[in-house]
């Protein structure tokens, strides 16, 4: 066989070979904790209504709405929810508002965000460093 | 021209219209984030969807029509079972088709790329199957040596397409999991699956346009997918550094990150020293414009791609940029930038080599790749500043994220700007493409290519001559029935 073509595939089936193995345990322990039933028909939303086009979680998605991975720390239930049964106009706009959800979808909704927020993130996003100074 | 390369024309046509589709539709999304009560009969989530989605779709298309082409061109022969280029090309329009009409209509699997509701992404994994398949068998039936180097890279690619799909057409119910199999696709598609077909398609088409030795680009080719395997695989660590996965991904994502700056070195360096580009007048007016667009995908491959790919995944930079705009001028810088341009280059070369191109129409394709080009750029500055602020605003001075909207106007306008010069080029290339292939559109469709050089050609046609001189032979022995008979009634 060629020696570029043996280099290729080693270098090749090695790295897949690797990364399954790494992928296989990171899925592995991801799973130590796994969502409720409630949360898990709150991501069945989230994915249904398309927020994340707008929104990210860990850093990944639309990049206008903010990241919502820890959302839950800063509002708690009861402000989730009132926020997603009467949601308040969008930043800067005059009519467009934010998206409505009934009453029972905002439950699973926000045990959804309870659920994202209890995934460590390696204390991704950094705090503000000027956070206290400028309140 | 073979079969098999007259019809995967068709697919080079499809993607030249759905990326000047694309220019235009992207329009809209830019000009919502800036004035947000804005009412389009679209939806902001829908439009945003059908961007993502025709991104991937387009260049997809385009460069599975050209493995077909270069394939069949490097193996000497035609594609496995011939006539599937053209069911692989209906069954992939239909899914496109569908795809993007249900997105508007608002069915959406809400996973950032991979938004089509799973019977889709069957329909689409299937296709890529079939692809997969086809090029594994022809590549066993060539008489080429098996270790040519174009035909492996465009081969690999081809083969992990499909595995790297898979994963995606269900959706899990642990976030986490959700977006490690996402980045199978969003990063090993783009860094990988793509990145070693786009190696074969232009190392073909550079060999094949300016004779460049292969021996030396064979070696070149080699070296170059090697290292993209050994970085491109494990680099998919840097899209894990956040998504609640164990942390040593920090470590694995940023090393070979490193590593993956190499291949575009080599890359960079190989195609300098094996083309011969003595000079760019000999050319005809397509080669130079095919020449001119591989040159953008390269200069993006560099700085878009590369030098600033490296930056982004050093971990602790990536944990301040990430999840701002600076992501989405990188991923349009790469993206559009590289494999756009790549895709765009091959597509035209193809298409070129059924009709020419006029001196008029050369022009305005000029002004079209630097109106590309300008615009991308412009885009790409606006959302990198915009991105910084965002980054400035949030982590340093603790700002809301509607604080900061308001204070990165500006920059999304300048983004609005670079994405109306961006769509002018766009639809200006497509333009020039459609009016030079018009007169032979139906030519393009129907599968009438008979080249006097091929093998199976030669064998249809002294078929069908055959068969018409059987078929001349029976009326002959009947008209000689006839003199027969009103011979012998005479002789009475």
């Amino acid at each position: 066989m060629n020696f570029g073509l043996k280099g290729f595939l080693l270098c090749m089936l090695g790295s897949l070979l690797i990364f399954a193995g790494l992928v296989y345990h990171s899925i592995s322990f991801v799973t130590d904790s796994k969502p409720s039933s409630q949360a898990a028909e709150g991501k069945k939303i989230f994915q249904r209504k398309a927020c994340i086009e707008c929104h990210t979680i860990f850093g990944n998605g639309g990049y206008n709405g903010g990241d919502i991975t820890h959302i839950y720390e800063k509002y708690g239930t009861e402000a989730l929810n009132s926020f997603f049964t009467n949601p308040p106009l969008l930043g800067g706009a005059k009519y467009a508002r934010h998206m409505q959800l009934t009453r029972q979808e905002s439950e699973y909704m926000s045990a959804y965000l309870k659920f994202l927020h209890s995934i460590n993130t390696l204390d991704w996003p950094p705090e503000p460093a000027y956070n206290n100074a400028i309140r | 021209m073979i079969r098999s390369q007259h019809l995967s024309c068709k697919y080079a046509l499809a993607a030249f219209l759905l990326f000047g589709l694309q220019g235009i539709v992207a329009n809209g999304g830019a000009i919502e984030l800036v004035l947000s009560d804005l009412r389009l009969p679209i939806d902001f989530t829908a439009g945003r969807s059908f961007h993502l989605n025709i991104s991937i779709y387009w260049t997809l298309i385009g460069m599975m029509g050209a493995i077909y082409f270069f394939f069949s061109q490097e193996t000497k022969q035609e594609i496995y079972i011939v006539k599937h280029i053209n069911f692989n090309f209906w069954l992939i329009i239909a899914t496109i088709g569908m795809s993007l009409g249900s997105l508007l209509l608002g069915f959406n699997d809400g996973r950032e790329y991979l938004e089509a509701v799973w019977p889709l992404k069957i329909l689409l994994a299937g296709s890529t199957l079939i692809f997969g398949y086809m090029l594994f068998r022809t590549y066993l039936n060539s008489i080429v040596p098996k270790s040519r180097a174009t035909l492996i890279s465009m081969l690999a690619g081809s083969l992990t397409l499909a595995i790297f799909y898979l994963p995606n057409i269900v959706s899990y119910d642990h976030p986490s999991i959700d977006e490690m199999m996402k980045y199978l696709v969003v990063h090993l598609w783009e860094e990988m699956t793509l990145e070693l077909m786009g190696t074969g398609v232009l190392a073909a088409l550079l060999i094949n346009m300016t004779k460049a030795d292969r021996r030396v680009a064979e070696a070149a080719i080699y070296l170059d997918i090697s290292f993209m395997a050994l970085g491109g695989i494990l680099a998919t660590g840097h899209h894990y550094y956040w998504i609640g996965v164990p942390e040593l991904w920090i470590w694995i994502g940023g090393f070979f990150s490193a590593i993956q700056i190499i291949p575009t070195i080599v890359l960079l360096y190989a195609v300098f020293q094996t083309t011969k580009f003595e000079s760019f007048s000999k050319f005809n007016y397509h080669e130079k414009i095919t020449l001119m667009l591989i040159g953008s995908s390269m200069f993006y491959h560099i700085f878009g791609a590369g030098f600033t790919g490296l930056f982004m995944a050093y971990p602790p930079i990536n944990r301040y940029i990430h999840g701002t705009y600076i992501v989405s001028a990188h991923s349009h810088l790469a993206l559009f930038g590289v494999f756009g341009f790549l895709v765009l280059a091959v597509s035209f070369y193809i298409l070129f080599t059924k009709v020419t191109l006029s001196k008029t129409l050369y022009q305005w394709c000029v002004v079209a790749i630097f109106s590309l080009n300008l615009g991308l750029l412009t885009m790409s500055a606006g959302l990198t500043i915009a991105g910084g602020l965002q980054a400035y605003c949030w982590y340093v001075f603790g700002l809301s994220t509607a604080d900061t909207n308001t204070l990165i106007k500006p920059y999304l306008a300048i983004r609005i700007l670079g994405g109306l010069m961006y769509s002018a080029g766009s639809t200006i290339l497509t333009y020039a493409v459609l009016k030079s292939i018009w007169p032979q559109l139906k030519s393009i469709f129907t599968d009438n290519c008979y080249a006097s050089d091929n093998r199976y050609y030669k064998e249809r046609l002294v078929l069908t001559l055959f068969k018409s001189l059987i078929k001349k032979q029976r009326e002959a022995a009947a008209l000689l029935q006839k003199i027969k008979e009103i011979v012998n009634r005479s002789v009475r």
